[in-house]
């Protein structure tokens, strides 16, 4: 178990300031052309290291830190940088805040667990950091809309993490934008289901894992294993299941495709065994988006004038309209997107705004399953019309002393 | 994932049907099942109120699919809360108290206030009871909070101002204010969130008055406090108060990112009168604001503005000028199209594409020539741009000017014309069908050709009879006018007034343009069409009855199988009926009955070639009469219908392997010694290997785990001897295996979560006639141990991916029943394991049975 280089556990709030080694200051630099844009990053476990490979293949990027709850996906993490660099410099620490109050970092990589996102996103750009964030961006509705509101607060560039929006699916945005299938009026959407409770028996807590910094804002319950090594995501607490982890590529992608990525449903309904035999989305101007089905395998898109994808022995596959959608700016794909963007302060192609509205309407159909009622939204002001109680479910209190304001 | 789905509607069905409550959907009639609600939620609650982690969750998940399923209905909602308030009270686990306190979140009224409040101070319990009270409306859960508020300390008062702060409780004000001051650090920057979530003009004040003395880390948090007042302030229509907070964070000498927050709240809350400080800074020489004002001004109104920021746009640098541009385009106002124009014509490939993008927002007919310009003469990026901006582009005049520019001959050329009759397509410019008719006439063929297919695009049904009177006669007979007119039929839904059309046309097509017309009628799909086509089967003409045929082959739906196979039996020549046979074949793979049709199809199919057709669709079904039919042909004369025969039936018996295990390896079995083609024996050899791997594993087990050891990697835990190891031990929880059974493996990561440096431990009862040798054939990821009636037989410690018959173990099976205990070890990623019992040389055995027991 490395001890770290550099950096090293800190207590909570508060105490971080001012024991390291750069002095902390909020604010950002200005980047020269040629300079290198640094990175710190913030959960490097499975999904995190292949996030972090990703920055390491660009030339105009810095690792300077990583910073994870358990000691071995730190410890990965710091020799796949200090490889890249052949130096033994990359810095490691147990405590995001570590990170985010370090002079130098022009821009946090966020890839924990889904329940750590908001506070270390809105923490980040607080001290005037730009943001990379794995998808599912939010835990719940308003953890999505506090990090988009600072996102605009501070001026920072906050790129979420779903590179299939545009890259799984061009080809379908294409299509249907370009006219391919008429007028779009039904999408099908086929990921996994939304998250449980979690029940899993207590274990004893390994050395080199802070079990309490990994819950975090989230309720206390005893250490398990798995849920450390990317096996939380079936559960509520940590995650919206596979409604939000696929959900987040495969709806986005469909809102995309339909133009409705800037807003929301007007109603949501869960299976009912009845006419709505799938969790169907209903929008404004009618289209309606379903949960699973279809015969596209992920996407599927009915319109006044056809389908896509052709069905198995439904004929030729139509013609690709030529349409020019405007996507990612810079070279290569959603990180070349983010790094440019950091550079000349545009909105990055998967802008907070935009993967927030995605994250939200997956986070309604859970809560529509979870309570097995419709629910009515208004996507203006994101409220749950007429029904208080499942308004509640728009945010979870969090575990003392993490606060989000 | 679809298994996934469907499995969990088939949950949210049976639990609805399991609880027999009223539908949701009909909430006035509710009260009949209330009593009953109650009694089983109390029964359910019985098991829920000694809870602990890894305990059984049974009662648990019932008690929440009944509190989820009344919270909508008042009367049974308080029978709910009242309930899961009388379990508070009993529940005897602080994991018992967690799960009451998540189902009162969606139930909880004032009436279980007292109950929650009494956790608030509880260091273990504060933040459950905070979850239920949090969201809970109505002053009650305020009042709470607040006298919490007065008796904590540390993290549990940090813990009581956030949820003050997310409730926006004003009445919290006084004493956040105080606890700004407060020596614990933790409470002093919750009090400024707190401030924050309240956001009044009093909250500003009082964080404004706290920042001069707070250190580094408190005054970031005053700082985003104020931002979220002035935010709040702004939204309540408090505009000066706002301002005031933003103008000092605008001051220079502020971090640059609360300048640029304070710049955007300035130009949200003045709008224009904001402009001025926008401009400064688009001109300055701070690259990051520069940018930041950029993004901004696309929100800030006044034609004004546009005018001054188009002013200014040469002048810049031309990164920035491409982003402006970019701004201007956003901003839609039309002052900017000069500027933008001009930047269009530029040298920089950026500042073009993003100056033609812009224009199509707020371009107009003046700029037609120039995005045509771009589109045809203007490397890849401008091009794109520009024509999706010729596609985007309104107002009045632009159709007439696209139109313009496709009938003359414009500075661009034909590729201009090429681009400007694309964008009439591309806009499905309706009007425009009179003059893309002739275009589709003329000389130039690269016109021409592109008008054709925007005669496709933008054909209404009544300029129908004009598309299809020029695919009659068209000026080329190469011209794809078939093409555009198949597409414009498209946009009818009706299949029968599609196929009128193409009827009346070719009532009066001459001979030679039958054939290139039958393929778009038999496109309608419709039954009169249908009628037609058979007509023309009989058609003088040689060349239209061979189209007849091959659209009959083409048919979308199975009605032309019988006149297919007709054709198939008597047309005269080779290829005809060659496409006949290829076509009822199709149909018999669309048919719910398709053995018997392919029986008549190798009966038709005289030439080999044919009869590989039908043994190529045979091979597509998975049924034992399609196994037979090609069984019967493995001895057909000719070597290609045999290999295509024996292809077909490997194909079939590696789907067929699960439902007729025996019959599916005679047959593998019959292909193997029949073919003569190296490729297909080889398959079949390859099946029946694949077969035999993955037959007869045992998958009934019962498992206990996972276990691990503190510190330690899975060599340790390879070694460590835990409970199901001991053959008197009474504390293993043994469960039957049921999640991760596949066909031939098991994953214990679907079974038990994934899991680093664990085992998990399985068992099962094996029955054997007779003492006799075996051999146990293991296949594990990573590690794996064997006992064999408490004996140890196998130990292999390895890292490896899972796959059949890794290990093969000698053993020795006692007459009736033997006791078979393995033990799975995982490193990392993947944890699986599969088991057979063979005899020594992996014969089959008889008469084994194996029980989960």
């Amino acid at each position: 178990m490395s001890r770290g280089n550099g950096i090293t556990r800190r207590g909570f709030l508060g105490k971080t300031a001012a024991i390291l080694a750069a002095p902390i200051v909020a604010g950002s630099r200005v980047l020269g052309a040629n300079e290198r844009i640094t990175l710190g990053c913030v959960g490097v476990g499975g999904r995190g290291r292949e996030d972090l490979g990703g920055f390491l293949g660009f030339q105009e990027v810095q690792v300077l830190a990583v910073c994870d709850v358990v000691a071995g996906h730190r410890d990965l993490a710091k020799a796949m940088v200090d490889q890249r660099y052949g130096t033994k410099d990359c810095a490691t620490c147990v405590d995001f805040r570590e990170i985010v109050t370090r002079r130098g970092i022009d821009a946090v990589m966020i890839a924990t667990p889904d329940h750590w996102h908001a506070l270390v996103a809105v923490d980040a750009m607080a001290h005037g950091k730009d943001v990379f964030c794995e998808k599912p961006e939010s835990l719940t509705v308003r953890q999505g809309r506090v990090m988009a509101a600072a996102a605009r607060r501070y001026g920072r560039v906050f790129s979420g993490g779903s590179q299939r929006v545009w890259e799984d699916y061009d080809w379908f945005h294409r299509m249907v934008r370009g006219g391919g299938i008429g007028e779009v009026r039904e999408a099908w959407v086929n990921v996994g289901g939304p998250s449980d409770p979690c029940y899993l028996a207590q274990e004893l807590v390994p050395a080199g894992v802070d079990w309490d910094l990994w819950l975090g804002p989230a309720p206390w319950r005893p250490f398990h294993p798995s849920l450390i090594v990317g096996g939380f995501r079936p559960y509520r607490d940590y995650s919206g299941g596979g409604m939000t982890d696929w959900g987040c590529h495969g709806f986005g992608g469909a809102l995309f495709t339909c133009g409705l990525h800037e807003t929301g449903p007007v109603e949501i309904v869960p299976p009912d065994g009845k006419e709505h035999p799938q969790l169907t989305y209903r929008f404004s101007n009618g289209v309606r988006i379903y949960h699973g089905g279809g015969w596209g395998g992920l996407l599927s898109f009915r319109g006044t004038e056809g389908e896509v994808p052709a069905r198995p022995g439904g004929g030729p596959e139509r013609p690709l309209p030529e349409i020019h959608i405007p996507n990612y700016k810079g070279r290569g794909g959603l990180i070349g997107d983010f790094l440019h963007c950091v550079r000349t302060r545009e909105r990055p192609f998967r802008d907070i705004e935009l993967a927030h509205r995605t994250a939200t309407l997956c986070h309604l159909g859970n809560i529509a399953y979870w309570l097995n009622r419709p629910l009515r939204w208004d996507p203006v002001r994101e409220e749950i019309l007429d029904d208080p109680e499942a308004a509640r479910w728009l945010d979870r209190p969090l575990r003392e002393p993490w606060v989000l304001a | 994932m679809k298994v996934k789905i469907q499995s969990l509607r088939a949950t949210a069905v049976t639990a609805l049907a399991a609880l027999a409550l009223v539908p949701l959907a009909a909430p006035a009639c509710p009260a009949a099942d209330e009593p009953d609600l109650s009694r089983r939620l109390d029964e359910a609650l019985k098991g829920a109120v000694s809870f602990e982690y890894g305990k059984d969750a049974g009662p648990l998940e019932l008690a929440e699919r009944l509190v989820v399923e009344a919270a909508r209905d008042p009367r049974a909602r308080e029978a709910v809360e009242q309930s899961l308030l009388r379990a508070l009270g009993a529940a005897a686990t602080r994991d018992a108290k967690d799960f009451l306190c998540r189902q009162l979140l969606t139930v909880a009224t004032a009436r279980s206030v007292p109950a929650l409040e009494a956790m608030l101070a509880d260091p273990d319990l504060s933040h459950l009871a905070r979850y239920a009270l949090e969201r809970a409306e109505g002053s009650a859960a305020d009042e709470a909070l607040l006298r919490a508020l007065g008796r904590t300390s540390g993290k549990l008062q940090a813990g009581m101002l956030s949820s003050l702060g997310r409730r926006r409780c004003g009445k919290a004000l006084s004493e956040a204010a105080k606890l700004l001051a407060s020596g614990d650090a933790l409470v002093a920057r919750a009090a400024a969130a707190a401030l924050g979530g309240i956001g009044t003009a009093e909250a500003a004040r009082a964080l404004a008055a706290a920042r001069p003395a707070a250190g580094e880390a408190l005054r970031l948090e005053i700082d985003a406090a104020l931002f979220a007042c002035a935010e709040k302030l702004l939204a309540e229509g408090r505009q000066d108060e706002a301002v005031r907070i933003f103008e000092a964070f605008h001051e220079p000498g502020r971090e640059k990112h609360l300048r640029i927050g304070a710049l955007r709240g300035l130009a949200a809350a003045l709008g224009a009168g904001a402009f001025p400080r926008l401009l400064e800074a688009v001109k300055g020489s701070d690259p990051e604001l520069r940018s930041s004002a950029i993004e901004l001004v696309r929100s800030v109104k006044g034609r004004d503005a546009t005018a001054a920021l188009a002013a200014i746009l040469p002048s810049l640098a031309p990164e920035a000028q491409e982003h402006l541009v970019g701004a201007l385009g956003a901003r839609g106002d039309p002052e900017a199209a000069t500027a933008i124009a001009a930047a269009a014509a530029g040298a920089e490939e950026g500042v073009r594409a993003a100056a033609c993008e812009a224009l199509g927002a707020i371009g107009g007919a003046s700029h037609v020539d120039l995005l045509l310009r771009g589109a045809s003469s203007g490397g890849a990026r401008v091009e794109a741009a520009a024509r999706e901006s010729l596609r985007r582009l309104q107002g009045d005049g632009v159709d007439r000017a696209i139109l313009q520019a496709a009938l003359t001959a414009a500075p661009g050329g034909a590729r201009a014309r090429v681009e400007a009759i694309r964008a009439l397509a591309a806009r499905r410019t309706a009007a425009a069908f009179g003059d893309l008719l002739r275009l589709a006439a003329e000389d130039e063929p690269s016109v021409r050709s592109e008008a054709i297919a925007a005669l496709g695009a933008v054909a209404r049904e009544p300029d129908l009879p004009a598309l299809a009177a020029l695919a009659v006669r068209p000026k080329d007979p190469k011209d794809a006018i078939e093409g555009a007119l198949a597409a414009a039929l498209r946009r009818i839904a009706d299949p029968e007034r599609r196929a009128a059309q193409v009827l009346a046309a070719l009532a009066g097509a001459p001979a030679a343009r039958r054939p290139a017309l039958l393929p778009v009628l038999g496109g309608t799909g419709a039954p009169g069409a249908l009628q037609a086509i058979r007509g023309a089967l009989a058609d003088a003409d040689a060349a239209t009855r061979d189209a007849a045929v091959r659209v009959l082959a083409e048919w979308p739906d199975a009605a032309p199988a019988e006149d297919l196979l007709r054709l198939a039996r008597t047309l005269p020549d080779r290829s005809g009926k060659a496409a006949a046979l290829k076509g009822y074949v199709r149909m018999a793979s669309l048919s719910k009955e398709p053995a018997a049709m392919y029986v008549r199809a190798l009966e038709a199919a005289e030439h080999p070639e044919d009869r590989k057709v039908v043994l190529e669709g045979l091979g597509a079904l998975a049924s034992k009469e399609a196994l037979e039919l090609l069984e019967a042909r493995l001895e057909d004369g000719d070597d290609g219908v045999r290999a295509a025969a024996g292809a077909a039936a490997v194909r079939i018996a590696e789907r067929l392997r699960g439902q007729d295990p025996a019959r599916t390896k005679a047959a593998l079995e019959k292909v193997k010694a029949s073919a003569k083609d190296p490729g297909v024996r080889g398959k079949a050899e390859e099946a029946l290997y694949e077969f035999d791997k993955l037959e007869g594993h045992i998958l009934a087990w019962l498992v206990a785990g996972p276990y691990t050891v503190k510190d330690k990697d899975s060599r340790a835990v390879f070694e460590a001897s835990f409970p199901p190891e001991a053959a008197d031990s009474k504390d293993v929880k043994w469960r039957r295996l049921r999640r991760g059974v596949g066909s031939w493996d098991v994953s214990l990561e679907a079974a038990l979560g994934p899991l680093s440096h664990g085992a998990a431990y399985l068992r099962t009862a094996v029955w054997s006639p007779r003492e006799q040798e075996v051999r146990l054939e293991l296949g594990s990821d990573d590690a794996v141990r064997a006992w064999l009636n408490g004996q140890p037989v196998h130990s292999n410690y390895t890292n490896r991916g899972l796959a059949p018959r890794q290990d093969l173990v000698k053993a020795k099976l006692r007459e009736g029943w033997n006791d078979l205990l393995l033990k799975v070890v995982n490193h990392e990623g993947p944890w699986g394991f599969s088991c057979r019992i063979r005899g020594p040389d992996g014969g089959l055995l008889e008469g084994l049975k194996t029980e989960a027991r």
